[in-house]
């Protein structure tokens, strides 16, 4: 559909920005589709699908780890019909533990890849003139790997727990970590814990904001619509965060 | 050149428009480049690699028996056997040199052993390659209980003198296998699809070995019980493993038909009064009455194995079975210090191992005496008043008592001389002076002081460091 046409159609009440917004996404679509074209000629193989993969993989790895950082990703698997019910100890360690989150990332990733390639390029599943740019379908793929992965991790963990349980050097090294106050200090797992009682895209926003990701990466990350958006969740989330303070000391 | 000139140039020009192409997709918009970012190329190009190894067409194209692709290097002089004049060992070395053509004959189809200089091509490779010897379904099985992990080159992936408690597999990049036998010596190179720390979880070897990232490595984990766990339930990949290790023996030029007895080093073997490490075991009420003999053979397999994992190939070492324990000649290469420490560090797990799965009639509690001394050797045996010793000081009253008194899983003793000159001065960690206690032995109407320590639960393995090999 050329460009015009389809600004043409839009009403009045639409911004310049959101115009440009919808633009840029239009012509991102366009040179998705390219890539897609230029991929199948060489077969979805060779040095430049490598290439391909490699910047997918990047993509795909840094999402994931911030969905788990978050939690957000079990909002998004629970959407799609896989029940996980993580335990406060299983977020807890998430939030906490980067090798776990970058275990899972890179298992999921590597397993979605394939299945990615074979479903969404060869096999046609990914369509230009569908809702999502091709890494956003990605992400999708990896979301249906996310979860076996993350109950395979929760039964080698138990295993592991059993096992390390009859090793005392293991236990004292493990012991309570989460009562360490630095560690608790340093995770602003304080914060996070007034967060508890509020929605789960406010929750990841702020989550995703106390890591320091740009809002930029957030828009990425939680699929908002725009930075504004992201400034307009932050703006709501703090008045309450400074009302519920001042009712507190009240 | 002048032809290939506009051909180069035209990549490059095709290369810049796909990465610029790549930018002006989905993956380019400013938060997807930050977010790209975020994860360094090392990093990225592991996951591709293992994308690439998970999925089922996965063939080893890096790796083939003829060894990697990148520059090949000589190996030490120690481990090739020139044909140099060396006198009367000259008749040895072909020996070994022809099982060694023998067994890569047999193994790969062709011989890897340079006609000319009878010499091990250099940056030969595992021949078997086990992530490819899997069915899809052993496969996910495998992975199933792994997890993927990084290491920069020159990172130690395992250390030598660790107790191993891990396997890897490689995903990306390649790893030197080496062990400290009188100067560092490169037993193997591995690549993609390949295991290393196999054979400490399986209980067939022997002393650790240092694996070092020759480059950045990603690979695939897994812990020892969950590797055992996993053959377990594919019993035909032991046959793949065993190949592998027998590959492996080779490149270090090790007879293995030498491991029972002798040795293929013609400078010490046979020995002709070299002072040499003496280990004498005994295994504490071997032939009670309530062992069956059943229980007994398996006592026995169970006790030379953890030996062998303790003071196995590819040290250098004659062995002797004496029904209830087992006699070890160490070669005189190697610091009674590293075998004191050996067994310091891998029998207490292994006892604790095995005697968690049995309990009586097949629990077992170990005696062990260390001493020091010149040894002869001839085609009836090995002699010396140091083997005679030893038996004096396993059979002494008073650390007999401390064992069963304790309850303990290990018991060492060692002369007088051994613990002044070789443990005393420790400080490593690994052998703790303190933990030994003076004893005066009395045995047959001899009496002689000794130094014992007694183990009732292991030290443990994590507190003395990392994983190793």
């Amino acid at each position: 559909v050329p460009l015009p046409d389809v600004l043409c159609g839009m009403p009045s009440s639409v911004d310049a920005a959101a115009a440009r917004q919808l633009e840029e996404g239009l012509q991102r679509r366009m040179a998705d589709k390219q890539l897609r074209d230029e991929l199948a000629a060489q077969d979805f193989s060779g040095p430049r699908y490598g290439r391909f993969q490699e910047e997918l993989a990047r993509y795909g790895t840094a999402v994931l780890r911030a969905w788990m950082y978050s939690g957000y990703i079990f909002n998004l698997v629970s959407a799609r019909g896989f029940a996980i019910h993580p335990t406060d100890t299983e977020l807890e360690e998430l939030h906490r533990d980067s090798e776990v989150r970058e275990d899972l990332a890179n298992m999921t990733v590597a397993l979605a890849l394939p299945r990615f390639r074979e479903h969404a390029l060869i096999g046609g599943g990914w369509r230009h003139e569908g809702g999502a740019g091709l890494p956003t379908y990605f992400m999708g793929s990896c979301l249906y790997v996310f979860p076996n992965e993350f109950r395979k991790r929760r039964v080698q963990r138990e295993k592991w727990r059993r096992q390390n349980g009859r090793d005392p050097a293991i236990t004292m090294q493990e012991a309570d970590h989460t009562s360490d106050p630095g560690v608790r200090a340093t995770g602003n797992i304080q914060v996070l814990d007034h967060l508890r009682d509020i929605d789960p895209r406010t929750r990841a926003i702020v989550a995703l904001t106390i890591d320091d990701y740009s809002q930029e990466e957030i828009v990425e990350f939680l699929a908002e619509p725009s930075v504004r958006a992201v400034e307009g969740v932050l703006y709501r989330w703090r008045t309450q965060y400074k009302d519920r303070m001042q009712g507190d000391d009240r | 050149v002048t032809e290939l000139m506009p051909a180069g140039n035209e990549d490059r020009d095709a290369d810049a428009r796909f990465e610029a192409l790549i930018e002006r997709s989905s993956l380019g918009t400013a938060g997807a480049r930050r977010i790209r970012g975020r994860v360094p190329d090392a990093e990225a190009r592991a996951i591709g690699q293992l994308a690439d190894m998970l999925d089922e067409s996965w063939r080893p194209s890096a790796v083939t028996s003829q060894g990697p692709t990148q520059p090949q290097t000589e190996l030490p002089a120690s481990v090739s056997y020139d044909r140099d004049d060396r006198g009367g060992a000259h008749d040895v070395a072909d020996r070994v040199r022809e099982h060694l053509t023998a067994a890569l004959t047999l193994l790969t189809g062709s011989p890897e052993v340079d006609a000319e200089y009878g010499r091990l091509r250099p940056g030969r490779r595992a021949v078997v390659n086990f992530w490819d010897a899997l069915t899809p379904a052993e496969r996910d099985s495998f992975r199933d209980r792994t997890i993927h992990r990084m290491f920069d080159a020159g990172a130690a992936l395992m250390h030598e003198g660790d107790r191993a408690d891990r396997v890897m597999m490689i995903v990306g990049g390649r790893v030197q296998v080496s062990v400290d036998y009188g100067g560092r010596r490169v037993i193997v190179e591995r690549g993609p699809g390949d295991l290393v720390g196999e054979r400490s979880a399986l209980r067939v070897s022997e002393p650790s070995a240092t694996v070092i990232a020759l480059e950045s490595v990603s690979a695939l984990v897994v812990e020892d019980d969950a590797f055992v766990d996993f053959l377990r339930g594919h019993p035909r990949l032991l046959a793949i493993l065993e190949s592998q290790t027998r590959s492996d023996l080779d490149d270090t030029g090790t007879d293995t038909t030498a491991l029972a007895g002798g040795s293929p080093e013609p400078a010490l073997w046979p020995l002709r009064g070299q002072n040499c490490t003496v280990v004498l075991t005994d295994v504490m009420g071997f032939s009670a009455r309530y062992r069956t003999e059943r229980a007994r053979q398996i006592i026995r397999q169970a006790a030379q194995a953890m030996m062998q994992s303790a003071l196995g190939s590819p040290w250098q070492t004659w062995r002797e079975d004496r029904g209830d324990g087992q006699l070890v000649i160490v070669s005189p290469a190697i610091p009674t210090a590293q075998v004191i420490e050996r067994l310091l560090t891998v029998l207490p797990h292994e006892l604790k191992r095995h005697n968690r799965v049995h309990r009586d009639p097949l629990r077992i509690q170990l005696r062990v005496a260390v001493n020091v001394g010149p040894v002869v050797q001839d085609e009836h045996g090995v002699d010396g008043r140091s083997i005679i010793n030893a038996a004096r000081m396993l059979e002494a009253r008073a650390f007999r008592q401390a064992i069963a008194s304790q309850d303990a899983v290990l018991g060492i003793i060692t002369s007088t001389f051994v613990y002044d000159v070789v443990i005393q001065p420790q400080d490593s960690g690994k052998i703790d002076p303190r933990a030994f206690l003076q004893i005066q032995a009395s045995v047959k109407g001899f009496r002689f002081p000794a130094w014992m320590q007694i183990i009732a639960e292991p030290v443990p393995h994590r507190a003395l460091g990392a994983a190793g090999a």
